[in-house]
């Protein structure tokens, strides 16, 4: 027997670990709550997505707020990543954020992740990726990040990253805010400068699953700007949280 | 229960088991493997309109892996090494037990990105350029995984090897 065929039998039969019998009765409704989920969220991203891009677009026009926002270089969203809420692909919910920003041919897309649907308390997660198609399967993860816990769907900011740069790519600040603020801002370390971020709605299956998906405005092949200061509005610019 | 649900209900008891492996060999837990290969089903079955005409089965790998890919982006996590064997009486070492607990072992102590290509390659018996596709890897960042992974594991077994003789 070779080393490898002694690592296969290894493997096929791994000392201390019993497979159990799994139960595919409850595997088959989970299987079908995610189907009709899918498809009853599906049914509503149209809406969704022509909402989302006016609030994007707003931003560009008229960056309310105490602020300027460094613009430079973006462009809209093309439409070209489509929702997936109504595919098939694993775990992804909700629409997926376009960013307009282009690095290696791929754009750079934010969307959300959940293992259980009926648990984003415990398992949302916000995915950094790049897509150069649009499609499910040409979806590249470059940062996960999830809160410890089971307070994921509590009122306040979540999954905040820091911009940084990752293999040479640059990254921006980004999280999700769950609720429903206005404007996002934070506070340049250094110069002081206030900035807002980019803002897309989300929403879950429940009708108290919304948030909104943040990401702060970078320049690709620079170190991003150090924030501090991550602050909430509502419509009143009354501070949130 | 109609066609499809038959299939599935076929293809999950022929792949569960297997799943289940991999998935205790992915997490080190039998508890999470047990989930994350529930998980894996779950997500299988809402998509089995789609793919089973096409191949479940490598569908159902690339869930899986996804599950737990999100291990690696966070700071890495060893896992427990509860079950190393102590040294090696010579006896010991022919025993069929004895050798599969310590290549287990030794493979909980490569990087998570190490065990995944390791798992997916060589138990599931996916080419490296499956393997690339499923991981979203460079077919060459897969091809040098599996090679450093397999080097770690020589040496590993190599040590025992020696510490028996000892």
């Amino acid at each position: 027997m070779t080393d490898l065929d002694e690592l296969k039998h290894a493997m096929d039969a791994p000392p201390d670990f019993e497979p159990v019998v799994l139960d595919l009765h409850r595997v088959m409704v989970a299987g079908r709550r995610v189907r009709r989920r899918r498809r009853a969220a599906g049914a509503a991203a149209s809406g969704v997505a022509v909402a989302a891009l006016l609030v994007v677009g707003g931003q560009l026009m008229s960056p309310a707020g105490t602020g300027a926002i460094d613009a430079a270089g973006y462009s809209a969203p093309s439409g070209a990543v489509p929702s997936a809420i109504n595919s098939s692909a694993p775990g992804i919910l909700g629409r997926v954020v376009e960013t307009g920003r282009q690095i290696d041919g791929k754009q750079w897309i934010i969307y959300a992740e959940t293992v259980d649907p009926d648990q984003l308390n415990l398992n949302l997660t916000l995915v950094l990726g790049r897509t150069r198609t649009g499609y499910i399967n040409d979806f590249t993860k470059d940062i996960i990040s999830s809160d410890q816990g089971a307070t994921r769907m509590a009122e306040g900011f979540h999954a905040v990253k820091a911009g940084t740069v990752i293999d040479g790519r640059t990254t921006p600040t980004f999280g999700y805010y769950k609720g429903e603020p206005a404007r996002i801002t934070a506070r340049v370390t250094g110069s002081g400068k206030t900035v807002e971020a980019h803002l897309t709605a989300w929403s879950g299956f429940a009708p108290t699953e919304k948030a909104q998906i943040f990401w702060f405005d970078f320049t690709q092949g620079q170190a991003p700007a150090q924030l501090t200061d991550l602050t909430a509005y509502d419509r009143d610019g009354k501070t949130l949280g | 229960m109609a066609r499809g649900d038959e299939e599935f209900v076929e293809f999950a008891e022929a792949s569960s088991a297997r799943l289940q492996r991999a998935a205790y060999l992915l997490t080190g837990d039998p508890h999470q493997a047990e989930e994350a290969a529930q998980a894996t089903l779950v997500r299988v079955y809402a998509a089995w309109g789609r793919i089973r005409h096409g191949d479940p089965y490598a569908y159902a790998r690339t869930a899986l892996a996804n599950l737990v890919h999100d291990q690696w982006r966070r700071p890495m996590r060893e896992y427990a090494t509860e079950v190393m064997p102590e040294q090696q009486a010579p006896r010991d070492v022919a025993d069929d037990v004895t050798r599969r607990r310590w290549l287990i072992s030794a493979l909980r102590r490569l990087s998570p990105q190490e065990r995944t290509v390791i798992v997916l390659r060589h138990l599931f018996d996916a080419s490296e350029t499956d393997v690339a596709r499923d991981l979203n890897l460079p077919l060459g960042t897969v091809k040098s995984l599996n090679s450093r992974a397999l080097a770690k594991l020589r040496t590993s077994h190599l040590d025992m090897e020696l510490g028996a003789r000892r």
